[in-house]
Formats: C-alpha cells, sequence, structure tokens
C-alpha cells in the first residue's frame, strides 16, 4: 500500500472506530501473510511454479481494463442533451457490480470464515479492528479494479461530457466513493451476518461466496436486467433509484434535482455505513465465541444417499476411499456443497429459466438431429466438469487423508473414482436436466440418447485432460485465495476450451459429414487422451506432501 | 491475581465448567489439572476472553472478564494448545506483529525476540516461514510471542506437547524465571510429573467442578505421602469407582 493510500486507509480505519496503530500492523501482517502462503505453495509444487492470486488478480485487472474500451464507446455515441446518460449509468452500474464481485470473493469467505480469531483471538484487537484489517487487504484491489475500468471511459468522457472535463472529473470522485461504500457495505453486511448467526453458522455461509460464486449470481442479475430493460427504458427516472447507479449524477450534472437527491442518499449511505453503521455492527469489544461443541449427528444423512448412488460409479478400494471422503465433505463442508450445488442449479436456470427472459422461438427443423444448439448453453457443462477437479482437490480432510496416504493406493484407480464422482455428481443431473427439458420441447427419444452421449463423451475428455495437471488426492488442500483465484482463472481458460465445443456442437447441428466426424473422432479422442493420461502418471503417486 | 467467581459455562445441555469459584495468588506457577474432557481449555478460553461464561464472572490482573475484555487481553499471555499462526509469515515477522499489536517498538521487539528465540534454539530459523516449522518450533514461536510484551497473566494450554525433552527442561526454567518476576502462570496440563517439578499450587477440576484448589504440599500432607498420580486417580476416576 503506498504511502497516500496507507494515510487515507489510517483516516477511514479512525473514522470507522478503530485503532490506525493496530489496525496497519495487522493489514501489513495479513497481506505478507498470504504471500508467505504462496511462496510455500510455490515452493512445494513440483516445479516451484505456482501462479499467485495478485497475478490473477492482474490479469482480471488487465481483461478489465480492455473490456472498458467497450464502455468507453457507449461514452462517444451518447447524443449530448439525451437524458438519462446511458453510458454513465453502464459505468457506474457495471463499476459496483464489478466491485461487489470482487469484494464478496475476496473478503467474503475470510471474513465469515473468521480464520483470524483462532490465530489471535486472545490478542489486544477487537473484532472491528480485525474486520478493518482485512477490509484493507480489499481496498487497494478495488481501487485498482475502479482505476482498471474507469480510466479510458473517463478520458474520453473528460472530451465528450456534458459538460466536458468537469463532468470526469466528478464521475471519477463518485466512483471512488461508490469503491468505499461498496467495499464498507460488504463488510458491515458480512459483520452483521456473523453476529447474528453465530461464527459456525456464519462459515456455512461462506460456501455461497467463494469461488466466484457471486458472479453467478451477479450474471443472473445482468439477465434479470435485461429482461427489464424495456420498462427501464420509458421509466428511466427510477434507474437513479437503484443503489448500484445511484453515483450515475456525478457523471451528468444537467440531471432533475430526483437523481441528485439519489446522488447524495449514496454519499449519506456512505458516510453512515462507515462512521455510525461499521461500528454498530461491528463490535469494539473482546469476548468472540468460540466454536461450540457439536451436537452429535443424526444418523440418518443425505450424504449416505449421495454416496449410495455413485456407488455403481466408483468402484475398488479406490471408489470406496473417495466415497468416504466425499460424504464426510456432504456433511461438513459446506464450501464444497455451495460450489457442488451452484452448478446443477445454473444449469437448471440456463434449461428452464432462460426461455422466460430471452424466449425460444422454435422451429421443428431445429431438432431434427440434435437438440444441442436448441437448448442453449450445454458447453457451461464442460466448464462445470473441468472446475469440479480443482473443488474437490482444495477441500481438505486432514485426519481421514493421512490414514489414506499412508495406505497403497493405485493412482489410476483414485482418478477413475474422481470421474466417476463427476459423472454422478455433475454430469448425470445435467443430463436428467437436459433429458428433461428436450422432453418437454418434443424432441425424438433416439436424438436425445445421441445428444447426451455427445455430452458425455465430451465431458470425459476434458476430465480426462485434466486430470494429470492437477495430481493431488482428492480433498487434500486447504482453501486459499489462491484456489479462489486459480478456479476462477481456470473458468476463464475452460470458457475458451468450452468454444471449441460450442463450435463442434454448431457443426453437429448443421453438417451431416460433421455428425459422421463427430462420432468418429470422439472415441478415438477419449481414448487417446486416456492413454496419454497413463503414460503421465505411470509410476507416480497423487501428491500427498501437501495434505492439509 | 486471578480470581473466579462462580464462573460456568454450558454448551446446550453439557455443562463443561460448572461454578468454579477461585483464587489464584500472583507471582506463582499454578498446575490446573484434571482428566481429559474436565473442562481445563474452556476455563482457559473464558479467562482469555475467547469465550463469554454462561453465569459467574473472573477478574485477570485485576480487569473483570466480562466488561473489561481489552485490558484483560493487555494483561495476559496465551499459549493455546491448538493455536494456529499466520502459517505464511517468518518467525520474526509473526513476533513483530505480535509486539507492534501490543505497542512495542521495533528494538523491543527485537530485543525479546532473540532473547526468547535463544533460550529455545530457534533463532536460527528465525526467518523461515512458521509454516515449514515443526509442532515443537510452533510451540517455542507461540511461547516467545506470549511472553514478548511481559504480561502480568501467562495462561499455558499443555504447552509441553510436542517439546523434546531439552526444550521441556528449558521451558520449565523459563517458566520459574517468569513467575520469580512476578508473573502469575496458569499451566493446564495432564502431565503430572512435570507439574510436580513446576508447581507450588495445584487447581484440580474433573466433569467442570472444583475437586481442590491450594498448594501442591497441603494436598500431598492430606493424603499421607501418596504420589501426585494416585491422588490424582483418587480425586477424579477414584472417586467414580468407589461410588460404583
Amino acid at each position: 500500500m503506498s504511502r497516500l493510500i496507507s494515510r487515507i486507509f489510517a483516516r477511514l480505519v479512525k473514522t470507522a472506530g478503530g485503532r490506525p496503530e493496530v489496525v496497519l500492523p495487522l493489514y501489513h501482517g495479513i497481506e505478507k501473510a498470504a504471500e508467505g502462503s504462496y511462496e510455500i505453495l510455490r515452493q512445494s509444487s513440483r516445479r516451484k511454479q505456482a501462479m499467485s492470486a495478485s497475478a490473477w488478480r492482474t490479469i482480471f485487472i488487465v481483461i478489465t481494463a480492455l473490456g472498458s474500451v467497450f464502455l468507453s464507446l457507449t461514452m462517444l455515441i451518447d447524443p449530448a442533451d439525451h437524458h438519462p446518460h446511458w453510458g454513465v449509468l453502464i459505468l457506474v452500474g457495471a463499476h459496483w457490480l464489478l466491485v461487489v464481485n470482487m469484494v464478496v470473493s475476496l473478503a467474503g469467505p475470510s471474513l465469515l470464515v473468521d480464520d483470524d480469531f483462532l490465530a489471535i483471538g486472545w490478542w489486544p484487537v477487537t473484532a472491528r479492528e480485525l474486520l478493518l484489517a482485512r477490509l484493507g487487504t480489499i481496498l487497494k484491489p478495488a481501487l485498482q479494479i475502479t482505476l482498471a475500468l474507469g480510466t479510458v471511459p473517463l478520458l474520453v468522457y473528460a472530451i465528450t461530457g456534458r459538460p466536458p472535463l468537469i463532468s470526469a472529473v466528478t464521475l471519477a470522485a463518485g466512483l471512488t466513493i461508490q469503491t468505499l461504500g461498496v467495499t464498507f457495505g460488504v463488510g458491515t453486511a458480512l459483520a452483521l451476518v456473523v453476529r447474528l448467526r453465530g461464527r459456525r453458522r456464519a462459515q456455512r455461509l461462506a460456501a455461497l461466496v467463494a469461488d466466484g460464486n457471486t458472479f453467478l449470481v451477479l450474471w443472473l442479475l445482468g439477465f434479470m436486467l435485461q429482461r427489464l430493460h424495456p420498462w427501464f427504458m420509458e421509466h428511466s427516472r427510477v434507474l437513479y433509484a437503484l443503489p448500484l447507479t445511484w453515483f450515475a449524477a456525478f457523471g451528468d450534472l444537467q440531471v432533475d434535482a430526483f437523481s441528485w437527491s439519489m446522488a447524495a442518499l449514496g454519499v449519506t449511505v456512505t458516510l453512515v455505513m462507515i462512521t455510525a453503521g461499521f461500528r454498530l455492527m461491528a463490535p469494539s469489544g473482546a469476548g468472540q465465541e468460540v466454536q461450540p461443541v457439536e451436537k452429535r449427528p443424526s444418523r440418518w444423512h443425505y450424504s449416505a444417499v449421495v454416496s449410495w448412488l455413485v456407488r455403481p460409479l466408483m468402484p475398488g478400494r479406490e471408489g470406496w476411499v473417495v466415497r468416504r471422503l466425499l460424504e464426510s465433505h456432504l456433511r461438513e463442508d459446506w464450501r464444497f456443497i455451495g460450489g457442488m450445488a451452484t452448478m446443477p442449479l445454473m444449469m437448471g436456470f440456463m434449461f428452464f429459466g432462460m426461455d422466460k427472459i430471452v424466449p425460444l422461438d422454435l422451429n421443428p427443423e431445429d431438432v431434427r438431429f440434435t437438440a444441442l444448439l436448441a437448448i442453449r448453453n450445454t458447453h457451461f457443462l464442460t466448464l462445470m466438469a473441468a472446475t469440479v477437479i480443482f473443488l474437490a482437490s482444495f477441500s481438505s480432510t486432514p485426519k481421514a487423508l493421512w490414514i489414506v496416504g499412508l495406505s497403497d493406493l493405485e493412482t489410476g484407480g483414485l482418478l477413475k473414482a474422481q470421474r466417476g464422482m463427476i459423472r454422478g455428481l455433475i454430469l448425470a443431473p445435467v443430463l436428467a436436466l437436459y433429458i428433461a427439458k428436450a422432453a418437454f420441447m418434443g424432441v425424438a427419444p433416439h436424438i436425445i440418447a445421441l445428444d447426451c452421449l455427445v455430452l458425455g463423451f465430451q465431458v470425459e475428455i476434458i476430465v480426462s485432460f485434466l486430470q494429470p495437471f492437477v495430481m493431488i488426492m482428492p480433498f487434500s488442500l486447504a482453501y486459499t485465495n489462491e484456489q479462489t483465484a486459480k478456479r476462477i482463472g481456470l473458468g476463464l481458460l475452460s470458457g475458451a476450451v468450452a468454444l471449441v465445443f460450442v463450435l463442434m456442437n454448431f457443426m453437429y447441428a448443421e453438417f451431416a459429414a460433421a455428425r459422421i466426424a463427430v462420432w468418429v473422432s470422439m472415441p478415438l479422442l477419449l481414448l487417446g487422451v486416456r492413454a496419454w493420461q497413463s503414460r503421465r502418471v505411470a509410476g507416480r503417486r497423487l501428491r500427498m506432501d501437501v495434505v492439509n | 491475581m486471578i480470581q473466579l467467581q462462580g464462573l460456568t459455562r454450558t454448551f446446550d445441555s453439557l455443562t463443561a465448567v460448572d461454578n468454579l469459584t477461585v483464587t489464584i495468588p500472583a507471582g506463582k506457577i499454578i498446575a490446573l489439572l484434571g482428566p481429559n474432557g474436565a473442562g481445563k481449555t474452556t476455563t482457559l478460553n473464558m479467562l482469555t476472553t475467547l469465550l463469554a461464561p454462561t453465569s459467574g464472572t473472573a477478574t485477570v490482573a485485576g480487569y473483570d472478564i466480562l466488561t473489561q475484555g481489552q485490558d484483560v487481553r493487555r494483561s495476559l499471555g496465551y499459549v493455546p494448545e491448538h493455536g494456529s499462526l499466520y502459517e505464511g509469515l517468518t518467525a520474526d515477522e509473526y513476533l513483530e506483529l505480535a509486539g507492534k499489536i501490543r505497542g512495542l517498538d521495533d528494538a523491543v521487539i527485537s530485543r525479546r525476540a532473540t532473547e526468547y528465540m535463544e533460550h529455545f534454539e530457534v533463532a536460527e530459523a528465525r526467518n523461515n516461514r512458521l509454516g515449514t516449522f515443526s509442532k515443537g518450533m510452533r510451540r517455542k514461536i507461540l511461547v516467545t510471542a506470549a511472553l514478548l510484551h511481559k504480561p502480568d497473566v501467562l495462561f499455558l494450554d499443555e504447552p509441553m506437547d510436542g517439546l523434546d525433552v531439552k526444550s521441556q527442561k528449558r521451558l520449565g526454567a523459563l517458566l520459574k524465571k517468569e513467575a520469580a518476576a512476578g508473573r502469575t502462570v496458569v499451566y493446564s496440563s495432564h502431565i503430572l510429573q512435570q507439574v510436580e517439578e513446576l508447581c507450588e499450587h495445584v487447581i484440580l477440576i474433573h466433569e467442570g467442578c472444583l475437586r481442590y484448589e491450594g498448594p501442591l504440599s497441603d494436598l500431598r500432607d492430606s493424603h499421607a505421602g501418596a504420589g501426585l498420580r494416585d491422588i490424582f486417580l483418587e480425586l477424579t476416576d477414584g472417586q467414580e469407582e468407589a461410588a460404583s
């Protein structure tokens, strides 16, 4: 943190009711600890290489900066006398969504899980100061994302603004205040959750905001806004009343009194949040609760049913071991459950909900050979299958693992069990949704069956290809920011790979020759990938030295 | 000095600590004894303000744990049984953080950290990350962090766990020195041999209830020269056996 930001942060800490002389060292300590953890991870990796969370963040910021060029176009094309200024509204709204997503993804799990409590719970640090130090670690990336998103559009707006230059300056000020408001707002909300629900239950809620899951929520919100777009066109003043565009008046100085009153409300809420709200929600005293004694678990639990259902897909001793680990995670690890549940839920929405937002105009000809194009976004399935490998790897079960680590489990069997788990937990539910949707659309059963086979092949190929890159025992590493960053990064990479499958599905749907090529090539490709995998893992054990 | 007044903590239907009323004198090493699950760690968690009591209260170094939590924390050092550390920090960075939070200046932190780390023979590893430390080395760093600000009261939960014989001896000597300097050392353990060597005063709890509190010598006298192990069994499991 530069000296200027440190001074601003110190002032904020004081305003929010913390002691800068305590919060600043704590903030630096947490930052150093995160860097050190990454260094330990890097040293433990076979090639002494690992991508740090900050490196992934930099990539994200660069992508944002590139994306902001498109936003700056909206600053150019907007007629000078038209209200509202859509470019400003889009910039302010996009900024709000991006900062919320970043703050929640980076700080949400650590704030809710409250690991610091176990490390320094008896030090003379108040819960509020601990929270402020954690918020400090995200203030810098939040400001960076503001800079990345805002610089180019603001430069353009300095010329095209109304009036030029001054409106760009006020809009920059508005975005900065919005950054602080959102950062402290999210922090206050999370502190309130921990306070109302207790640490144990708050930990479970962390599942909902981990690993970029919030991005999906925002993505769905984007679809909702798309649906509401025509209404907003007619009632544009309402836009200024939405929290995510409260600050839009800062960039359009000629808006009416109502819009300005909403901007004033935004500033007031931010100030109240930092001063009174934060003081109220995050206690200044000591006396936090440590985890209470757990009640005896009930005899019946759905994890046993899931384990029984996937049993045929996970054979042998290795399958048994991975199923036991899976059961324990389905009982205890809400972050794992959250990550797993999000995927079929998202696909369910894509298959059944998106038609309501973007109506589907289906021609019977479209589903004569396949429904892969008519039922949209099937390529997300491959993306999910890829991220599950990471999700399963980074969900530690230390006690069970040491026993597992000592046994002579076969690597091939473990990878097979992992594939079985993905088939059972991701592929099967999504295919069930697909079948239901296709049947509902009146697609012929044999076409549905062939489509399922195509999707099954695609998942098998992508999973078999990725497995050798994550040669870690399933459920062996603790969650870290690196893991979250890695999963988001993998999501981006898989998105690129998924494009290949989109193209394949398009060719498959449109051209008879492509269908033949797909049927010939996919089994061969799977056999090839499996053979390559066998060669890569031959004589190797899954890594146990990184068990955490 | 530490005073417990009807200190009680329940978890659902389980009473982990039941109405403890004890006065712990200053400048002594006091053993907090009891079998597994007796309520030792729960008691320490309440005295260190990590856990709020269900009823009753206590004062640590003259400060009330319910109303003066921050003052209590300022006055104590604590070595938890399962304390996690910021594993990405080096030993030096961790101790610097611990010292700064307690308002010590850099020179004092450096001098005291070096002194304790040399005492425990871990000074050479001071620039290594804690995530690479063995269990015993971590404990030595935790003890160093707990003593850095020269607290009035020092709580240790199974401090010898993971230490080799030589390190145990060094820690024992250090605790005696700290007690001689006027600090109150509360030492929770179930290893009776170490307790006999170090402690003058004993608090024995079983199933959350106080079974004995007083000088170790009085306890021995009242049991006609029996060993501490036999006395311990008589006051805990032995009673149950006798009752059955």
